[in-house]
């Protein structure tokens, strides 16, 4: 199968050697060699979801062209899913111990649950309203947008007002989600104690399996011929229409796919992180995600995952090293990167597509030429510029301004268009 | 009826009627001879052009042209784009659109891929499928395909990949998800391949072929999806001349397989593969004929001589 190509059989086998090998060191007897310390390990897990989120911008954002600044906001809906599962396994265990209620909700004087916790004492059904509730909010989103042509940079900003307002809602006290304390505090999962190696393991194998599985399904979508629509629909959409594709539902399709596999990784970062609050839905954390993204290199998937895990590890070694530095060094990477390394860092180890034949030199400046509106020595210039005024010419102009091409955030036009 | 008026002069009003023999229940009229259109045709020296007869109703007409614009007008803010705009187009047909710029030639295209909607008037694909109500994408799969006048290929992907993705199919999400290319489709895209002359670039990113390779593979990319009417905006817009022949005998390759609608300014090429030339002009068609009438044509040198 074209699944397994190099780079994904390498990134498999990555993968799963890692986190075989730190999963089974966390339970391992705390004497021997191998044995590597829980907080690693949650550590771990944590940038594992984050990845998996970063796969799911990359497969709407690298594919798609869809640049999502709000999909902060499915990974926190999806963590607020199965919080609430997490809050329900607290029960008599919690400090006021005075009933089933979570402490936040006796707080705010509430002496049942609302309607929408009921079934949160399943961990199935919790599971299944982690991956729903983002998937429903991606498609009713998505249907919105995609519905009246939004995209480009429009649809970036809109989405990341969706998260803005979750934000502002999950604020709330009344909303029955703990206000901006969020859940934390948890205690157990089907009853095992979350704290114990056991669980921190179980958890880390669980998230990298998740990766795993998360990258094939976006592997397979890659290489199946609905990838080359995806690819298509980014360089260019209109022509994809005429094509005889119905590009809204395409998008539709796999941004709600994306959405719930977001949700997902949500799912698992909570009980490893042990707190969820408003802050994930914060356009800032979507918009870290994204940077990450382009970091590691668009459209590669294996680039997404590098990204996330680079970038987190930086911020976690230097936040408690400088915390001030942090901001900076972020942004000092990001420009570099958009300016000298359109695809990323993974484009430096596997060059993409024609840039493959291209000097190293070349590549360092081809971008920087096209920043001055100069088709770059590095191949063509994005396809943006061009594509834009496919269909109208001097006849007249056309009911709709020439749509924002997708193109606009294909992987040549980064240095020059997308920041 | 200003416009229609217009035309009558230019045209030749009695045309094809019995040359179309794909349609059985058209009646004939009785005090004709049977080879009567034929004979006029021939004595004019120019084929199938603009046949309104005056006992036909509009159902009769629809059933015998592959496309059908009637009276079509389409204004963006006050600017006519399209003024009752009538066009018939029958099957197999080769024809040329010429006009000046701003004769409503994209807008047409617009009008007939559903890219716009007309303010008044009727098209019809066929006899039964009003392009008025349907989609792009619906009349992209009913097999209307369009070349777009800057070459439209998907760069960065390969040119071979360029036709799978074009090629007929069952385009839905799942169907897309689930498509295998069959040994045919396989025999199928190589032989597009070779008559657009791409066999050797077929691993090539689209965006690394010359413009007129673009056009080549655009031209393809329509082939593939097995179309019933092609439109082609300006296909050797940008071409060497080296080029242009290669597109002539490609073209001529496909008449009476395909029924197509050119868009072109290369009055040269117009020359060369056109048996039927529609001169638009501000919305409306002024002359209808061979290029020899058209190109004689007081009205049609003074719309592009005269600054009208």
């Amino acid at each position: 199968m074209r699944i397994f190509d190099l780079s994904t059989k390498i990134f498999c086998l990555l993968l799963v050697l890692a986190v075989t090998f730190l999963s089974l060191g966390v339970m391992a007897d705390p004497g021997s060699a191998f044995h590597v310390q829980p907080y690693t390990a949650l550590i771990i897990g944590k940038y594992l979801c984050y990845a998996i989120l970063a796969l799911s911008i990359d497969l709407v954002w690298g594919y798609l062209g869809i640049l999502s600044l709000g999909h902060g906001a499915f990974f926190a809906l999806g963590g607020y899913a199965f919080g609430m599962y997490l809050m329900r396994q607290i029960g008599a265990k919690s400090v006021y111990a005075a009933s089933d209620l979570p402490d936040f909700m006796i707080f705010i004087g509430w002496d049942k649950l609302p309607w929408y916790w009921l079934g949160s004492h399943s961990f199935l059904f919790s599971c299944l309203l982690a991956v729903l509730v983002p998937g429903l909010l991606g498609l009713a989103f998505g249907w919105t947008a995609f519905r009246s042509r939004v995209s480009g940079v429009y649809f970036s900003i809109i989405s990341q007002a969706m998260t803005y307002a979750l934000m502002l809602a999950f604020y709330l006290n009344n909303l029955g989600f703990g206000g901006n304390n969020g859940f934390t505090d948890f205690k157990t999962i089907l009853g095992f104690d979350l704290r114990s190696n056991g669980m921190v393991g179980t958890l880390l194998a669980i998230s990298g399996l998740t990766l795993l599985l998360s990258y094939l399904l976006c592997r397979y979508l890659a290489v199946s011929r609905l990838g080359l629509v995806l690819v298509a629909i980014r360089d260019n959409e209109p022509r994809v229409r005429f094509a005889g594709y119905r590009v809204e539902t395409v998008k539709l399709f796999v941004f709600t796919l994306s959405a719930m596999m977001a949700g997902l990784a949500g799912a698992l970062y909570v009980p490893q992180v042990g707190i969820i609050n408003p802050s994930l839905f914060a356009p800032v954390f979507s918009v870290e995600m994204v940077v990450c993204v382009a970091l590691g290199g668009r459209g590669t998937l294996y680039g997404a995952v590098f990204g996330a895990i680079m970038v987190n590890f930086c911020k976690s070694a230097l936040t408690s090293a400088y915390p001030m530095a942090w901001p900076f060094v972020l942004g000092a990477l990001f420009v570099a990167v958009a300016v000298f390394l359109p695809q990323g860092l993974v484009g430096l180890i596997f060059p993409q597509g024609e840039r493959a034949s291209k000097s190293a030199l070349s590549r360092a400046f081809g971008p920087l030429a096209r920043l001055f509106g100069r088709p770059g020595p590095g191949g063509p210039s994005g396809p943006a510029g061009e594509e834009d005024a496919d269909e109208t010419d001097s006849d007249g102009p056309g009911p709709e301004p020439p749509a924002e091409a997708g193109g606009q955030w294909g992987p040549k036009a980064v240095g020059s268009k997308v920041f | 009826m200003g416009a229609q008026g217009r035309r009558f002069q230019g045209v030749l009003i009695v045309s094809a009627l019995a040359r179309k023999t794909n349609n059985a229940s058209v009646p004939k009229n009785p005090g004709l001879p049977d080879n009567f259109a034929e004979t006029v045709d021939r004595e004019a020296g120019r084929g199938g052009a603009a046949p309104i007869l005056s006992w036909e109703t509009k159902r009769e007409r629809r059933q015998k042209y592959i496309l059908f614009l009637e009276d079509v007008s389409v204004s963006f803010d006050g600017f006519k784009a399209l003024d009752n705009l009538t066009l018939y187009l029958n099957e197999g047909e080769l024809r040329c659109v010429i006009g000046p710029n701003g004769a409503g030639k994209t807008t047409m295209m617009d009008v007939i891929t559903g890219h716009t909607r007309p303010d008044s008037g009727e098209a019809f694909f066929g006899e039964n499928l009003n392009l008025l109500d349907k989609d792009e994408v619906f009349i992209a799969q009913s097999g209307i395909c369009r070349k777009f006048q800057k070459p439209s290929v998907f760069e960065s992907i390969t040119a071979a990949q360029n036709l799978v993705l074009a090629m007929k199919a069952h385009k839905t999400v799942f169907g897309t998800l689930a498509a295998k290319l069959s040994p045919e489709d396989n025999d199928y895209l190589g032989h597009i391949l070779s008559l657009v002359r791409l066999t050797d670039k077929a691993d090539k990113l689209a965006g690394t072929l010359s413009h007129g390779q673009k056009q080549w593979l655009e031209i393809g990319m329509l082939l593939a999806q097995k179309p019933k009417i092609l439109l082609l905006d300006e296909p050797v817009a940008g071409m060497t001349a080296r080029e242009i022949d290669r597109t002539t005998e490609l073209l001529l390759s496909l008449e009476g397989e395909h029924s197509i609608i050119l868009v072109e300014h290369d009055m040269e090429f117009v020359r060369s593969v056109a048996r039927t030339v529609t001169v638009l002009h501000q919305g409306t068609v002024l002359a209808e004929g061979d290029i020899d009438f058209v190109s004689s044509h007081p009205e049609v040198i003074e719309a592009y001589l005269g600054g009208a």
